[in-house]
């Protein structure tokens, strides 16, 4: 996956990225970088599609009565047509506070939503319908997925909105996803899952359950990996303010044990679900990993293809 | 190394400042912010001594300044560098400025004065020169150079204490301006005589009063290396009230005095009481005048002076004032001076068609010289001996008698007016002037102006302005010219238009004959109806008088506007003897003042300026560029005194100058501090070590 990646494009540096200070550009500019490095025809994938014809009523949009039908057998009747789709998706984003650490100027949650609205631009471009769901202890802000003049600006501007950082309950605000969308639909979940695994662990499988298509994406920032990070000094939790006196050589052996630990316990959680997670450390460009995701997500769409058929 | 303050060294205990702060420093500024503390475990903190110090570069650097400051305070010098047999310390050439103005009267202000003036001499050594000048009006020397060094070393002392003891502040003003040129001029005198270099020294002692006067100062050329050292003397009063004149005034209710009643800053009686006094006998003269001043005020007040006592010398006493030597003023007022215009000419007094009638109106009112208009015959009448000076306008033909007595009475001095109102008084001109070849000439046109005038001389010069210079439109409709020979002691003064002479003076022994080229009447020209005429009249009748009226009072110093270039005698009031003497008083009071042959009272007042006796603003001094010094008398380092381990150590340190470096240290230090600081702070931001939330 990352192979293709590095021999499509050559990556945008974050730093370079951020630099950017309206969202939808910087979305954009990942985006059409993609495409330019894919060549690919960014207007595939929309298509209307006659479904049936139905007895003209009075109060139907004459835009729709089919003159040539009424010109040879002088009836009225009105073609229906079925708005097709790639694409169902629903972006979820962490918005917590202990999103708010950035160790080389970027914060995960600024990564977070770039990577979101640059994969709700990339889907919109298709014509797919993309909802956003912000959390942190619960959805805060919600956007179903729509297709609708307006819809992406929308999207946008929630995107734009500075969080205001609250302590992290991934499991509630999954339960109250699961509740505000019913129908099947690509979940795209973008934490840095660093709470518990039994936290949330339920909550994903009653989503995964719903036959909902997730995938998660761990975005980390690369002091979170190795620890290399920090002096000797009083260390404050973002979340909780609980202080510890830490001497980062020291600890960095323990917390890397630790820090392992809980990786494995949640790739374990996901493949269980059937989930696929990348991770995204705040250092990664963000078209890799936006090519690393649709890669998994065509992945993905056989998988489900031919588990329907089966 | 030596110090010469050590107890400043001390101040490198201030060391442990830096110390504690890079070490407070890191206690409370180490806070990372993390989010994944769910994975850390607590590590116990290492408190070596290693870990505790940050930046240790940086506290070596603050501390070295801390050090380097603390050493440059405690004045080092170097022992083994004493210079002191090779370059001996240069004599002292000093100048001493005693104040002996009217306010150095105040109590406790002359033995201050004195005893500081002689402290300053008694620490010179005999190498040393000393010289010393008293400021009262003008400036006075009492002990020169050359006196200093023509007396011996061990008697210097007392050479000043005699001289001091035969000093008493005197009545003038404060002219510290002039008392420091002098200074300089003593050094300019000593400089042509002594060729060794000299270090110099003005030292200054006074009361400091704003009543100084130190403008002149700014204009001053200060010499390299001088010192201005300000002694001030403090008096046992700090308030005054202070009387000053202000001048004559005539009111519809007759004379009054005026004079101002002034309160210092700092006086405390407010509640005082103005006497007019006959100055001679000292009664008093009307009900004494109480007023109510308070401190900083001013008041003018016009005290009545009845007419009998108008032409007697007054003094005005201000009683409630704790300083006393301000509180007169001495009044005279100034007596006119009687003239008589006798008219030579057969014209009744009211006969508009000639000259009496106008000179009786233009002299009329006049307040000096007060003129009488007599008729030729009736002067010739009564001729008083004590009659008053005359002055002859001669409008008609003389016979020879009469020009014999007015040339006699012209060569002693008197004043003459011809007027050319026909040409046969060509001659009468002529023989009172005594020449001959005199010929009356016509005009060329029966109407003239005035061509030319010149007015540099006495007659035009009070038109000399160009404001007041335009005489084009008096005309002459009846001009009468004339001719004077080659040979000739008169002078034209004005011509006419066509280059005749219009106005023509002529020397008549020590008297002046003026010759009018026409009548003074309305049918003859427009001259008397002009406004120039009354000035020009009175001019010439001032010049009769002996000159423009004198001032009668002045400031005890100022006694030049008094007496103009001419010598004079003085005569106190009262005076045993009734002798005259050469020398100008000093003291104020009323005199009289013989000059050629006339006697007058003059009165002479204390210096305004001394009675300002509020401390005066000390920059002023330092704005004008005067190169004070506030060392004490007692640094002058006589050659020969010895010198103890400290006074080497002062010398030393004063050549060597070792604060210098340590200062240029302590600069170099703080920049190299600065930029490490800086360098720090900028890597910090490059390679963050906390988190950005």
């Amino acid at each position: 996956m990352t192979s293709l990646a590095h021999s499509a494009t050559q990556g945008i540096d974050p730093k370079a990225l951020f630099a950017i200070q309206d969202l939808e550009l910087r979305a954009r500019v990942v985006v059409e970088g993609l495409w330019s490095g894919l060549h690919r025809s960014p207007f595939a994938g929309f298509s209307v599609e006659f479904t049936e014809y139905r007895q003209y009523s009075p109060g139907d949009d004459l835009r729709y009565l089919d003159w040539k039908l009424l010109a040879r057998s002088d009836r009225h009747y009105i073609k229906k047509f079925e708005e097709e789709t790639n694409l169902r998706c629903l972006i979820l984003v962490d918005t917590s506070r202990s999103m708010l650490f950035g160790s080389r100027g970027t914060t995960k949650a600024a990564y977070a939503r770039t990577l979101a609205a640059t994969f709700a631009y990339f889907l919109a471009q298709q014509r797919d319908v993309v909802g956003l769901a912000l959390f942190d202890s619960k959805v805060h802000d919600y956007l179903p997925p729509r297709w609708k003049p307006g819809h992406f600006r929308h999207m946008m501007a929630l995107l734009d909105r500075e969080p205001a950082g609250r302590e992290s309950r991934l499991g509630d605000a999954l339960d109250e996803v699961a509740n505000l969308c019913p129908k099947r639909s690509l979940i795209l979940l973008l934490s840095d899952f660093l709470a518990p695994v039994s936290e949330w662990d339920p909550a994903l499988a009653r989503l995964s359950v719903a036959r909902h298509d997730i995938r998660a994406v761990q975005i980390l920032d690369p002091a979170e990996v190795n620890l290399e990070f920090g002096k000797t000094a009083v260390w404050e939790d973002i979340e909780t303010s609980q202080r510890i006196y830490i001497d980062p050589d020291q600890a960095r052996a323990g917390y890397q044990t630790r820090f392992n630990a809980h990786q494995a316990e949640l790739k374990t959680a996901m493949e269980q679900r059937g989930i696929s997670r990348q991770i995204a450390t705040t250092d990664l460009p963000l078209d890799f990993v936006l090519l690393e995701l649709l890669s998994a997500n065509q992945a993905g769409r056989n998988a489900s293809r031919r588990r329907t058929q089966l | 190394m030596n110090f010469l303050s050590p107890w400043f060294l001390l101040g490198a205990a201030l060391i442990a400042g830096p110390i504690l702060a890079h070490l407070i420093r890191r206690a409370t500024r180490q806070r990372v912010a993390f989010s994944a503390m769910r994975f850390l475990q607590a590590s116990p903190p290492k408190l070596d001594r290693k870990n505790r110090i940050q930046h240790p570069w940086l506290l070596l650097m603050r501390c070295l300044i801390v050090a380097i400051l603390a050493l440059s305070f405690a004045r080092p010098y170097l022992k083994h560098d004493l210079p002191l047999i090779s370059t001996p310390v240069l004599p002292l050439s000093v100048v001493a400025v005693l104040d002996e103005s009217a306010s150095m009267q105040r109590a406790g202000l002359w033995d201050a004065a004195v005893a500081k003036v002689t402290v300053a001499a008694a620490g010179l050594g005999p190498n040393d020169q000393f010289s010393l000048l008293a400021v009262s009006g003008g400036v006075k020397q009492l002990i020169s150079h050359d006196k200093w060094q023509e007396t011996a070393p061990g008697d210097r002392n007392s050479l000043v204490r005699a001289v001091l003891a035969e000093q008493r502040p005197g009545w003038g003003a404060k002219s510290l301006d002039s008392g420091l040129e002098a200074a300089l001029a003593e050094w300019d005198k000593a400089n042509e005589k002594t060729t060794g270099a000299m270090r110099k020294k003005i030292v200054v002692v006074s009361d400091f009063t704003a009543g100084a006067q130190v403008s002149g100062l700014a204009g001053l050329n200060w010499p390299k290396g001088c010192e201005v050292n300000l002694q001030p003397v403090l008096p046992d009063h700090d308030g005054d009230a202070s009387l000053q004149w202000l001048g004559w005034q005539d009111t519809d209710n007759g004379l009054t005095l005026r004079v101002r009643v002034g309160q210092s800053e700092r006086s405390t009686a407010t509640a005082l009481t103005l006497q007019l006094r006959d100055a001679k006998t000292n009664t008093a003269i009307g009900a004494p005048q109480k007023i109510t001043l308070q401190p900083k005020d001013k008041q003018i007040v016009a005290l009545p002076v009845p007419d009998t006592a108008a032409s007697q010398p007054l003094r005005v006493d201000l009683a409630g004032d704790q300083e006393n030597f301000d509180n007169t003023v001495w009044a005279v007022h100034p007596s006119p001076r009687p003239m008589t215009l006798v008219y030579y000419g057969d014209h009744a007094a009211n006969d508009l068609k000639h000259a009496r009638f106008y000179l009786e109106r233009a002299t009329e009112g006049w307040k000096d010289p007060v003129v009488t208009v007599v008729a030729a015959a009736d002067a010739a009448k009564a001729p008083g001996l004590n009659s008053p000076p005359e002055f002859y306008v001669v409008a008609g033909p003389l016979d020879t008698s009469t020009t014999a007595t007015l040339r006699k009475k012209l060569g002693a001095g008197a004043f003459a007016v011809v007027l050319l109102n026909d040409p046969a008084m060509v001659d009468t001109a002529a023989d009172l002037v005594g020449e001959t070849g005199w010929t009356p000439a016509a005009t060329a046109q029966k109407n003239e102006l005035f061509g030319q005038i010149d007015f540099q001389h006495p007659l035009f010069s009070l038109f000399a302005d160009p404001h007041y210079s335009d005489f084009t439109h008096i005309q002459f409709w009846q001009p009468q010219s004339l001719k004077l020979p080659a040979k000739t002691a008169a002078v034209v003064v004005a011509k006419f238009d066509d280059g005749s002479p219009a106005v023509i003076e002529a020397p008549v022994g020590e008297g002046r004959v003026v010759i009018w080229g026409g009548d003074w009447a309305t049918a003859s020209s427009s001259w008397v109806l002009s406004t120039k005429f009354v000035p020009w009249l009175q001019t010439l009748f001032e010049r009769a008088a002996g000159g423009a009226i004198r001032p009668v009072i002045a400031e005890v110093g100022d006694t030049g506007r008094l007496l103009g270039k001419e010598s004079a005698q003085w005569q106190a009031m009262g005076a045993a003897d009734g002798t005259f003497v050469e020398t100008t008083p000093t003291l104020p009071g009323v005199y009289q003042v013989k000059q050629a042959d006339s006697t007058r009272w003059v009165a002479l007042e204390v210096s305004a300026g001394a009675s300002k006796v509020d401390p005066m603003n000390m920059d002023d001094w330092e704005k004008m560029g005067v190169p004070l010094h506030a060392q004490p008398l007692t640094s002058a380092t006589p050659l020969t005194l010895p010198v103890g381990d400290n006074q080497t150590g002062a010398v030393l340190e004063s050549r060597q100058k070792l604060w210098r470096w340590a200062l240029m240290g302590v600069i170099l230090l703080l920049a190299l501090e600065s930029i490490y600081s800086l360098a720090l702070s900028r890597r910090n931001d490059q390679n963050p070590t906390e988190a950005t939330t």
